[in-house]
């Protein structure tokens, strides 16, 4: 991928680390954006066009063109395109002009069934180079998602020009979000607006205060035990608001997030797109501290990972909206698009450009 | 080659080659010689050592080369991270396989891991009284891995030395196992060399001769798993695996006559029923419908030049997952 690694602890790294990045800096910025918002979204229709016929021959692609399905590297052709019966209803565009990235989020037919599709496209010269995709085989889930009927309106609406992020900031935001979760302590700075929402995989995880949704990040744990109070009171729980979550410390058992490649950066609309993974050992971390000072045993039992793609809306700062697709995979697996040192770093890697190194 | 597929002389790789039948067969680079210091005995206290430091999540119990590799299911990870972190104790199911001549050995046994039953897999390889290669697979399933306990133990047969009269030589072990997997991707039972009384066990369960099991593909008076695994071979509901690749044949216990290897089985799910001769079509079920691979550790007991027993654990991963042993590191 043409992008930078990035530390994101502020400005001052940023110009630190610039000269570990030089010879990328003159390949990015000898290339000028040449398909714009509609034309990177025609892209992501054309693609979805022949994925719901299983004939990827009409594509435009670049002769070295990487496909990968859930982190496997496959011929163009393989995986989804042999079992893809057709289109399904929900449809999330992103795209990052600057970079040539478009992102998707929606729903699909396999097999006759729904499954979420998570896809990234690089767009050179008007051919396809990359694609990169995730497909949540999961049929609830996918119906939740076209429940849904589409993105939250807020991810489409233009930043005013004076107050828009620029492309490190965004990251710098976005990522907070994955560095607050990482071994959550509770006591870290959070950007979140107070009426920051998060969606996974179609369903509400925050502000949910539908029974039958409360508590789905401790069921899906498999336990939550206390050594102290009642369960009650040391469950994480979507009825939470984005910033009660993170301040609960009940995150902990996140242990790592890591190989965060923030792939789409919009300005723009103030939205940043990411693929990453987040680990759980479910080794000696599970047992940990609350801000309050009680101890609790919380979190997976058994080490897996979650694979994601998880895109922000941030506003001044601060993040106000989440929608994430992810699906369990291999405890430590890799993505198919970095190297082992990116694959296991919590660093956030961006595609830069030429004004902001 | 000398080295961990050893047990494949060059001119019986290059006739199998040929055959395509040893497809992605890879060979790491041969920078450690085994040695044949390590005896059977030696070997199988090795895995002892391995599972007590386990349970311990001590590291500094074993014995490991500079540049030990360890996986598990198939992703390579830092000796000391994964079910390091989260193994609680031991089962009671266990079996051991050895190669001396390899340096390698093999375990199949039940674990606990934070207190909840699973079925670990582990082959190590020792070189020079030091483990170089750690693979694991984890079943994560307490009621496979109980289903497990609930046979008690091991199949006599697995546990029987062979006699002299019994034996062949390690390319024909090898060649007898990989048949079986021909035959599954020929729907072509009468093809492998399976012993009247062969049967097979997978994650606990015996799938063939078993008429109390309720298989995928029961149709009626159609019962797969109710007959004998030539008869179920024969029927071609095995049709959705399009591939199995790679092969990786690991430990040749000759004392045992145990074959044990690490076999991809790939499904890309285009496959929509089965064309079973007497019965008509019967529809692939719906988990076959979609691209998908499993990683079998999969072990075969070899007498007389014939199967007499099979026995694996099995993972699911992504559709076409590498093995993390690739010839490049993986």
């Amino acid at each position: 991928m043409d992008r930078r690694l990035i530390a994101m602890v502020g400005s001052t790294t940023l110009a630190l680390i610039a000269g570990m990045v030089v010879p990328c800096v003159a390949l990015a910025s000898s290339r000028t954006p040449s398909c714009d918002r509609a034309c990177l979204d025609g892209f992501i229709d054309r693609y979805l066009e022949a994925l719901a016929v299983g004939d990827s021959s009409s594509l435009p692609v670049t002769a070295t063109v990487k496909f990968t399905e859930d982190g496997q590297r496959l011929n163009l052709g393989d995986g989804l395109w042999n079992t893809s019966t057709g289109k399904g209803t929900y449809k999330f565009y992103m795209e990052d002009v600057e970079a040539g990235e478009a992102g998707f989020f929606g729903t699909m037919r396999e097999a006759g069934e729904p499954v979420i599709l998570s896809l990234r496209l690089k767009i050179e010269d008007h051919k396809i180079s990359e694609i990169e995709t995730i497909v949540v085989r999961n049929v609830q889930d996918a119906q939740n998602l076209e429940k849904r009927g589409h993105p939250d309106p807020l991810f489409m609406q233009a930043i005013p020009p004076g107050e828009r992020a620029s492309r490190a900031d965004l990251v710098k935001t976005a990522n907070m979000y994955f560095s607050g979760m990482q071994l959550n302590d509770g006591k870290g700075n959070y950007p979140f607006t107070d009426d920051c929402d998060r969606v996974e995989n179609g369903a509400e995880a925050t502000n949910n205060h539908t029974p039958s949704t409360e508590n789905v990040i401790a069921e899906q744990s498999n336990s939550v035990e206390s050594s102290s109070r009642q369960k009650s009171d040391v469950t994480y729980s979507a009825a939470w608001g984005c910033k009660q979550q993170f301040q609960s410390g009940l995150l902990h058992f996140v242990t790592r997030i890591r190989d965060r490649r923030f792939v789409v950066v919009d300005p723009e609309r103030g939205m940043a797109l990411a693929f990453c993974f987040f680990d759980h050992a479910a080794g000696k971390t599970r047992t940990f501290p609350l801000p309050d000072g009680r101890t609790v045993t919380s979190g997976p039992t058994t080490p897996w990972t979650w694979e994601i793609a998880e895109v922000f809306r941030v506003e001044h700062g601060e993040i106000r909206r989440i929608e994430a697709v992810y699906h369990r995979c291999p405890y430590g697996m890799g993505s198919g698009w970095s190297n082992w040192p990116e694959s296991m770093s919590t660093q956030a890697q961006f595609f830069a450009t030429s004004l902001e190194r | 080659m000398p080295n961990r597929y050893g047990v494949v002389t060059s001119l019986f790789l290059s006739m199998l080659l040929a055959l395509g039948v040893y497809a992605r067969v890879t060979a790491e680079p041969a920078n450690e010689q085994p040695v044949d210091s390590c005896d059977y005995s030696c070997l199988t206290g090795f895995v002892d050592q391995y599972l007590k430091a386990l349970v311990a999540h001590d590291l500094s119990q074993i014995p490991v080369t500079d540049h030990v590799k360890f996986t598990e299911n198939t992703i390579a990870l830092k000796l000391g991270d994964g079910l390091w972190g989260t193994m609680s104790g031991m089962g009671t199911y266990k079996l051991y396989f050895a190669d001396p001549q390899e340096g390698a050995v093999g375990w199949e046994g039940t674990i606990r891991e934070n207190g909840t039953a699973a079925i670990l897999l582990l082959r190590l390889k020792v070189v020079g009284k030091k483990i170089s290669e750690v693979e694991t697979l984890v079943h994560r399933n307490a009621q496979d891995a109980q289903a497990f306990e609930k046979l008690g133990r091991p199949n006599p047969v697995w546990l029987q030395p062979l006699e002299p009269s019994e034996k062949t030589s390690r390319q024909d072990m090898v060649r007898d196992a990989n048949s079986y997997f021909e035959g599954i991707l020929h729907s072509s039972g009468d093809s492998v060399p399976f012993d009247p009384n062969c049967n097979r066990i997978l994650d606990g369960y015996q799938d063939t001769n078993n008429p109390t099991a309720k298989g995928w593909f029961d149709k009626g008076s159609f019962r797969p798993d109710a007959m004998g695994i030539r008869e179920n071979m024969n029927t071609g509901i095995w049709t959705y695996i399009q591939s199995i690749d790679p092969r990786r044949y690991l430990v040749v216990d000759e004392k045992m006559g145990i074959v044990f290897g690490v076999f991809m089985f790939n499904h890309p799910g285009t496959v929509k029923w089965a064309d079973v001769p007497g019965v008509g079509k019967v529809p692939m079920p719906a988990v076959t419908q979609r691209p998908s691979s499993v990683e079998m550790g999969e072990f075969f007991k070899i007498q007389r030049g014939t199967i007499r027993q099979i026995e694996g654990v099995s993972i699911a991963l992504p559709y076409r997952s590498p093995t993390g042993w690739e010839a490049s590191g993986g």
